[in-house]
């Protein structure tokens, strides 16, 4: 709740701070054109009272107000009646000079012209009546000054826009530190629990193992020569769920174990085959064809009993979810992450929600399940530097996608 | 040890963030007059200055030769060419050395005077360098100069500089 809280906050400051800066760069171009205005207004006003009080026009060389580029004087013919270069007075005003129609409200005109020079600079012209005849004021005036009020805007928009990128990546930045912390403490925390969980799992099943084996054992005996009929049938039921917990306490002994693995090159190709021979019977017995696909020559290192043990959890998982029979493909190939081994049924699926607890230990769908098959799965290859993936929808069925690294 | 993509992210924000900051504080125009030094010139802003030399063109100054001038309360950077050019023709400069320039006078995007100078004049040592024609074209592009003065009372006129590569001469007096 207090994030987003803090997120729309965050967006609407940045939004504000973002509309203000615009505004005000915006609105500084026009500022700094009416500041300039206003300055060309003023110096024609002082040029034309000079050239009332001077009909020669001679005063205006002393005329020298430091943001001017140059002026002069054009009479109707278009000649420089008067120009700051002394040398242009007398010759013709050098290109188009447009005149201010006296049809127009403003009777004067202004604009943005590139001097010869390069320097950008703002032209005002304005025509003057004198007594003795009317003039057309050209006044050419420096920008530096007047666009001050542009540069500081652009300066502190550019400042702004900034500021709010670093301070944005540093907040996603720090948002994905507290994250990732967040993620390390929880695997930390579940880690300590499994471990826990695996050695306390380990100590009862090695004391479970013992006195199961005797209880099977006497079990099959009396299942072998009941001493009544009834007798078999109950012998039979305690040897089946002593089977059971043999195999559970035998999961949980290997997802305890931490030993380190003897590595050999296995051939992968062998390898499935040999797992999927063992299931042959139980798959036909279902109804569940098995389409393999294994080229030769593809080779990893690793533990072949365990690695053994993982494919035929797998495989017997993909059996389990097709009661009424179907198809069971497992495909080999090489992939950009390694060797890359897919077992697919083709049974009702997982849902979407289960999907990401499927690793997890001692959780299960099954009603007999004991959790621990696909948990162990992942853990052996996770000991192989490798991983596991699953795939589901559900009516279409699953696919578990095993990556090792190649030998 | 591999940096991982959060170390990456922070170094990629951090960088952006001062390029933009020091984009921000030195802006887009620092250091850079937005002149046209080598063919700009207009006719319109000519005017003649006097004053003391503050500082000479340096070997070493960067592609451009400027001579810093005070006039009154006005700083002018006299643009006299190309520093090769300046190098080979110009005339001796000391600070503090009265001097005349005549040429085309701007302001730069830096807030900076400068004059694009046509004529200059040493006045304490007499010499004089002439580094563009009447219509701005400038010797270092082979503009033909035609010499300003063709008669001094100090003994008239020397070549000194030669014809330029291109055609283009400066006259040295």
């Amino acid at each position: 709740m207090t994030k987003p809280l803090l997120y729309s906050a965050a967006i609407i400051l940045s939004a504000i701070l973002l509309w203000f800066v615009l505004a005000n760069y915006r609105a500084a171009a026009p500022l700094a054109e009416e500041n300039l205005r206003g300055s060309a207004l003023s110096l024609a006003a002082a040029v034309e009272s000079m050239a009332r009080r001077d009909p020669t026009l001679d005063s205006l060389s002393t005329f020298q107000p430091p943001d001017v580029a140059f002026f002069a004087l054009i009479d109707r013919q278009g000649r420089y009646r008067f120009h700051t270069n002394p040398d242009l007075i007398g010759s013709a005003a050098q290109g188009e000079i447009p005149r201010p129609g006296a049809h127009e409200a403003a009777m004067h005109l202004e604009r943005r012209v590139v001097l010869g020079t390069g320097e950008k600079a703002y032209e005002f012209i304005l025509p003057l009546h004198l007594p003795d005849e009317d003039l057309l004021l050209r006044l050419t005036l420096h920008t530096y000054r007047a666009d001050a009020v542009v540069r500081r805007a652009r300066f502190t928009l550019t400042l702004l826009l900034s500021l709010l990128a670093t301070s944005w990546g540093l907040a996603v930045i720090i948002l994905r530190l507290a994250a990732r912390e967040e993620r390390n403490r929880r695997e930390l925390a579940q880690r300590e629990g499994l471990a826990r969980l695996g050695e306390m799992g380990a100590a009862l099943a090695h004391e479970i193992r013992n006195p199961l084996a005797g209880i099977k054992g006497f079990a099959q005996w009396i299942e072998k020569r009941p001493a009544d009929e009834r007798n078999a049938m109950h012998a039979g039921r305690i040897v089946a769920e002593a089977r059971r917990l043999e195999g559970l306490v035998n999961d949980l002994l290997s997802y305890a174990r931490n030993d380190e693995l003897r590595q050999t090159p296995i051939a992968a190709g062998e390898l499935v085959s040999q797992a999927l021979d063992l299931i042959r019977d139980e798959a036909k017995g279902l109804g569940v064809a098995i389409r393999e696909v294994c080229p030769d020559g593809l080779v990893i290192n690793g533990n072949r009993d365990r690695l053994h043990q993982l494919l035929l959890n797998l495989s017997r998982n993909a059996l389990q979810a097709m009661p009424e029979g179907g198809e069971l493909r497992v495909a080999l190939r090489k992939g950009a992450g390694g060797i890359e081994l897919s077992v697919g049924d083709s049974g009702e699926g997982i849902p979407a929600e289960l999907v990401a607890r499927l690793f997890e230990p001692f959780y299960t769908t099954k009603p007999r399940g004991t959790g621990l098959g696909l948990a162990l799965c992942r853990k052996i290859a996770e000991e192989h530097g490798g991983m596991i993936s699953v795939e589901s929808a559900p009516g279409k069925g699953s696919v578990f996608t095993l990556t090792l690294p190649e030998a | 040890m591999k940096p991982g993509p959060l170390s990456l992210l922070t170094v990629l924000t951090l960088t952006i963030s001062q390029l933009l900051i020091a984009a921000a504080f030195a802006g887009d125009d620092a250091g850079k007059s937005g002149l046209d030094f080598n063919r700009g010139y207009d006719v319109n802003t000519v005017a003649t200055v006097t004053g003391r030399v503050v500082s000479v063109p340096r070997p070493g100054d960067g592609e451009h030769a400027f001579v810093e001038l005070r006039s009154g309360n006005e700083t002018l950077n006299l643009f006299v060419g190309p520093v090769p050019h300046w190098e080979r023709n110009g005339i001796p400069l000391q600070p503090n050395d009265e001097i005349s320039a005549r040429g085309s006078k701007a302001q730069g995007k830096d807030g900076k005077s400068y004059l694009l100078t046509r004529t200059l004049e040493n006045r304490t040592t007499g010499r004089q360098v002439d580094l563009r024609n009447e219509r701005g074209e400038a010797a270092w592009n082979g503009a033909i100069m035609r010499p300003m003065h063709p008669e001094r009372p100090s003994g008239g006129q020397r070549h000194q500089g030669g014809m330029m590569r291109g055609g283009g001469g400066m006259m040295r007096r």
